[in-house]
Formats: C-alpha cells, structure tokens, sequence
C-alpha cells in the first residue's frame, strides 16, 4: 500500500461513496484504493459523514403540513405588486442608507438644474368685464369706473379685481327720501 | 402548468399539493420551524401564483419553487435549535428491543442533534445541496437546474461539504464516528 498520494482524483471519491460511477471505473477505483492508503481514508471519511447525513435529515422526511392553498392565492392577492414596496425594499439594502440619500438628493438636485426656468404664467387679463361684474355694476352711475379701478397690468388677475369696490352703493336719491337698494340690472 | 396559468384555480391547488410537502420539508431543515417554514410555504407559492404568467409553461415548476423557498428559508435566521421529533413520534418510530432503551433512544437523539448543528454550520450554497441531496434524494442535475450552476459544481460543493462535515464531527467528542471502508454498491436507476 502507497502511503503518500499521487494522481489522486478526489471527485472520483464521491461517486464511489454514492454508487454513481460505472462498471469499470468502479473496479479502477477500487483498484486504486488498495494502493492508495489516502484516498482509502478519505473515501471511509467521505462514506462516514454521508451516512450520518442522511440519518440525520431523515427525521425531516416524515414532516408534513395541511396547509391550504387558500392561503397562498389570499396572500398573492394580498401582496399586489407594489412599485414603491419594491424600491423600498431594494432601498433597504443598500447598506449606507444616509449617504444613498445624499447621493439621490445630489442627482436630483443636478438633474433640475439642467432643466431651463420655467414659462412665465400668462395673466387673465380680460378687457371686458366678466358676466358677474357687470351684473354688479350700474351703468347710470358715473362713478362706477373710479369705484371699480380697473387697472389691467400684466400682474393683476380676474380675482384680484373682483375682491375691489366695485358694487356701487345705494344711490339716495330716492322719491321717499329713503335709502334702498336699487334693482341689479340682469345682463344676460 | 397550463391550465394553472390560464387561471385555472383546481390547477394551481394540484400543484400546491404535489409540492407542498416537500418545499416545507426543505424550509424546516433549514429554518427548523413548523410556523416559519409554513409561512415560507405559503410565500413561495403566493409568488408562484403571481409570477405563474411569466414562467414558461413547458418548464417545471418544480425548480423554480424550490428556489424561492429555499432563498427565503436562508434569509430567515434560525431562531432556535433543531428540534427533532415529540415524544409522541419518539414512542411511534422506537422499536422493540434495544432501540427502545431510553439511553438509547438518548444517544440517538444526541447524535442526530450533533450532526444536524453541524449541517447549519456549512455554508449556505453547501447546506442547500446536502438537503437537497440527502433529504429529497435529488440527483446532481435536477440540484443544478435548482441552483443554477453546473453539475460539476453541485459535485465539488457536495463533496466539501461532507469534508467539511467530517471534520466537524470528528472534533466534536460527543459522538464517535465510525469510517466506512469500501465502496458503496452501484445506484440503481429508476
């Protein structure tokens, strides 16, 4: 028996130990063996820990479970596909979230700042009043345009003029003397 | 496969019961669990329902399953150690004779714990080939197609993995380890 190693295939153990290799590798092996105190030992090592592997996971093999399978098709239906849970998730490992962040905030803050300004807002500028300001406004009344102070400029909005004086008061000039309001004439 | 994927919901249950059992044996070697590797059951089977559109229906889902679960009962930390068997299945699966001895049946159980803490000391991708290969007796290929890479790797990985096996229980004193001379009698296929 050889008791140093040479020309020695380790691989060719392990098909030994589990019975996979053919008729004539086999008798090669075991040929080799009887020469090689080695790969003998290594062989009887090799068949040892596989039998205490399957000995051992052999107590799993009786296990069973009655789980339903509801329970997965309420779970898929449950867990949508989620866009953000997923890039949550793939946020999550990265390993130094602060300095992701920073990093995102840099990209983002490089990306608007290729982008040109943005369009100055067109006003609402409109040279005729709108429908519910003339019905607010008196034509007999000759003051009605330094009440109503219509200053268009390019700043100015329909919104900002509506909120001015522009409701003429009662007039007083009332046949009884008293104060009441006129009639709003209807435009239609 | 196909009728699973054209919606088909008596299909799909077909397909949870043939793989149920042994996708949550794989999760409790790994994770040691019953409620984690039911959970685990369950999550790689809902994924398999959404994604049954995407998979090719000529392939087997059977690999892919078995990838899922076993990704997500190794990022799942084992919280406690193996436990083996109740005491009810104790007296079931004990013998007559010397195997009923309580020592024995001590010695027993000792051992396999040794073996098995020594099993979740390999690393990961040598961990799913031995349960792979050991608990569910898949040869090498259906291992690679399972793990994606090749068969030679599936064998070099076996192979360090039982080296590495042997060499943890041979400096663990609790058990005493017998070498097995001779070559083991050819595998016969099915």
């Amino acid at each position: 028996m050889r008791l140093f190693r040479g020309g020695c295939d380790a691989t060719r153990l392990l098909d030994g130990v589990e019975g996979r290799l053919p008729l004539a590798a086999r008798l090669d092996l075991e040929s080799h063996l009887t020469r090689c105190a080695g790969c003998a030992d290594d062989l009887a090592d090799l068949a040892a820990a596989r039998l205490h592997a399957r000995r051992s996971l052999a107590t799993y093999r009786s296990a069973r479970t009655r789980i339903s399978p509801v329970r997965a098709r309420l779970a898929a239906r449950a867990e949508s596909p989620n866009v953000f849970r997923r890039l949550g998730a793939a946020f999550a490992r990265v390993g130094r979230p602060a300095e992701a962040v920073l990093a995102l905030a840099m990209l983002a803050f490089a990306f608007v700042g290729t982008l040109g300004p943005l369009e100055q807002r067109e006003p609402a500028v409109d040279t005729e009043p709108s429908v519910a300001l003339r019905q607010r406004l008196d034509p007999d009344d000759p003051a009605w345009p330094v009440r109503f102070r219509y200053r268009p400029s390019p700043m100015v909005y329909r919104s900002d003029f509506l909120s001015a004086d522009s409701i003429p008061p009662a007039r007083e000039d009332a046949v009884d003397g008293q104060r009441r309001e006129r009639p709003r004439p209807v435009v239609d | 496969m196909l009728s699973a994927r054209a919606g088909d919901v008596e299909a799909f249950d077909t397909l949870f019961y043939r793989h149920r059992d042994g996708i949550y044996r794989a999760a409790l070697a790994i994770t040691h669990e019953q409620t984690v590797a039911e959970e685990i059951v369950v999550d790689a089977f809902a994924r398999a329902y959404r994604a049954i559109d995407r998979l090719d229906p000529r392939d087997s889902l059977r690999p892919w399953l078995y990838r899922v679960a076993l990704n997500l009962a190794l990022n799942r930390r084992p919280r406690a150690r193996p436990s083996l068997e109740s005491l009810d299945d104790a007296s079931e699966t004990a013998s007559t004779g010397e195997e009923a001895l309580p020592e024995t049946f001590a010695e027993r159980n000792e051992r396999q714990m040794v073996v098995l803490a020594a099993i979740d000391a390999l690393s990961a991708k040598q961990r799913v080939v031995v349960i792979l290969h050991y608990l569910h007796d898949m040869n090498l290929a259906e291992i690679a197609e399972i793990v994606g890479c090749p068969v030679g790797t599936v064998k070099s990985r076996l192979h360090y993995a039982l080296r590495h096996l042997r060499v943890r229980l041979l400096a663990d004193r609790r058990i005493d380890i017998e070498p097995i001379r001779g070559l083991a009698p050819k595998e016969i296929k099915e």
